[in-house]
């Protein structure tokens, strides 16, 4: 489903990603694991074509998201840290607008609305909306059309506990039916919800392998993190 | 493709709709408008009064002494209205987070531009329908049998949409450029402020003073505010349209270098 090759994305000087090389197969939940600022965002950017890679490329079911962006993003629905909401629109015309620029018709909103329990704010403005309220609308849009692969920066990023497990819930149900690429800073997140794990330090990738892998070899995936990261920085210097 | 300018086209409709900036702009240009109309009527009046016995040696032509001043009043409103009317359309995207979804979505960078811009048209064409909706009252309140030239109303509006388009062109520019509202309105006011000076140039003699004020956008509405269509007007402001676009065009793609 996604295939990045030597991957790497600098920012003037700061080199945010560094020759990233990974395969994503069909039908699995993936989480993108790194302390803050390791890179996670910026490589998630350039799977969905927001964000050019500096050299290397990412493949989307095939198609280059640089070469062929429109083709890779039909592909994708993306849920960026921060909900992509226009505050001044009700959650419904902003719905209908993201159909619209996806070339849908309004048909398929009511299954996104039922499956994210957005119908009591549907006529609401989103600039009142609540933080868990704003990221389930984001969900929602990344849904419209029903693409085969999800991308979720920070999908739980400011939820309170009931919300964070709403949200993990509604996670693992997509992931019967979608790819699912979620990046976040919480391990236990991803020993709840994922299947396997690429872990990031300083912009470069420590682990490649399934969270039970990881979880048998090291007890816990902090430890696996931990562990990983040390040798890294230690083959580094 | 037309679906997707159309739908950007709506949602910019709907967000400056929504708030109450275009609502106090067109209280604001409607009310100036309507003074500046009565202060020139009221000169109109006195000069009908004092050379009304021939109207000739005072050049008493409703037109040129009411509508075409008036018109040109207006254009220095915009350059004050049309930056406040742009300085959101893409800046205020970024800065909100919106330009994400766009980013990540079919929607290509010059079909976001085109939606913009025709949002931006229908505003602008409102407000100076508005504005033209002022004379149109002395028309119907004159004696029948007055000389109301429509024709050159028509024109001189149709001026004053195409500077006000101009001018959103290069607000758009500027708005694609920052993800700082504050920061497109200031740049792209400078730049109108700019045409300004250019204008002002004319005022002196020899080569520059013919050349500068002739690359100045107010300079061109002159024509048209006396009721004359000219091409070469035209073609500058439709010129001026396209490098405003083709800059924001390739402002909103540089984000995907710049990130």
């Amino acid at each position: 489903m996604i295939r990045a090759e030597q991957l790497s994305r600098s920012f003037a000087a700061r080199r945010a990603v560094h020759q990233l090389n990974f395969e994503l197969k069909s039908g699995s939940i993936v989480a993108f694991v790194g302390p803050n600022g390791a890179g996670k965002t910026t490589t998630l950017r350039m799977i969905t074509g927001a964000l050019a890679p500096s050299s290397g490329r990412v493949l989307v079911d095939g198609f280059d998201t640089f070469e062929q962006p429109f083709q890779a993003r039909a592909q994708i629905g993306f849920l960026p840290e921060s909900p992509p909401l226009y505050p001044e629109l009700k959650v419904i015309e902003n719905l209908r607008f993201v159909c619209s620029i996806k070339g849908l018709d309004y048909s398929g909103i009511d299954a996104v609305v039922e499956r994210c329990e957005l119908a009591e704010v549907l006529g609401q403005l989103q600039g009142q909306l609540s933080k868990g309220f704003r990221q389930r609308v984001g969900l929602a849009l990344a849904l419209l059309g029903d693409p085969p692969l999800l991308i979720l920066d920070e999908p739980t990023s400011g939820l309170d506990p009931a919300q964070i497990e709403g949200m993990r819930e509604l996670i693992r149900t997509l992931g019967e039916e979608h790819t699912v690429v979620l990046s976040t800073h919480l391990l236990s997140e991803v020993e709840a919800v994922c299947d396997h794990v690429l872990m990031i330090d300083r912009g470069e990738l420590v682990a490649d392998a399934s969270a039970d892998d990881l979880i048998g070899e090291y007890g816990n995936l902090q430890q696996a993190f931990l562990a990983r990261c040390a040798v890294h920085r230690q083959d580094r210097s | 493709m037309i679906r997707r300018i159309v739908a950007v086209m709506k949602v910019e409709l709907l967000r400056q709709f929504t708030t109450p900036l275009v609502y106090v702009m067109a209280f604001f240009l409607s009310a100036l408008s309507g003074y500046f109309l009565i202060v020139l009527s009221q000169g109109f009046i006195e000069l009908t009064l004092k050379f009304g016995a021939n109207p000739e040696a005072a050049n008493l032509h409703f037109h040129e002494r009411i509508i075409a001043p008036l018109i040109l009043n207006i254009e220095y409103l915009f350059v004050v209205v049309i930056p406040l009317l742009t300085m959101r359309t893409l800046a205020a995207e970024r800065s909100q987070g919106s330009f994400e979804l766009l980013a990540a979505s079919l929607v290509r960078p010059w079909e976001l531009v085109c939606g913009k811009f025709l949002a931006l048209l229908a505003v602008i064409i409102a407000l100076c329908a508005v504005i033209g909706f002022e004379p149109l009252i002395l028309a119907w309140i004159a004696e029948p049998g007055s000389a109301f030239d429509y024709g050159a109303l028509a024109t001189a509006i149709i001026g004053l949409c195409l500077l006000g388009c101009s001018f959103a062109a290069v607000g758009l520019a500027a708005s694609a450029l920052t993800e700082s509202p504050a920061l497109a309105a200031g740049g792209s006011f400078l730049f109108l402020l700019f045409a300004w000076v250019l204008r002002l140039g004319g005022q002196g003699d020899g080569f520059f003073g013919q050349l500068l004020p002739a690359l100045s956008p107010l300079t061109r509405l002159e024509n048209f505010a006396i009721g004359r269509l000219s091409a070469a007007d035209s073609g500058y402001f439709v010129v001026l349209i396209g490098i405003g676009l083709m800059v924001a065009w390739r402002g909103v793609d540089r984000h995907r270098w710049k990130g």
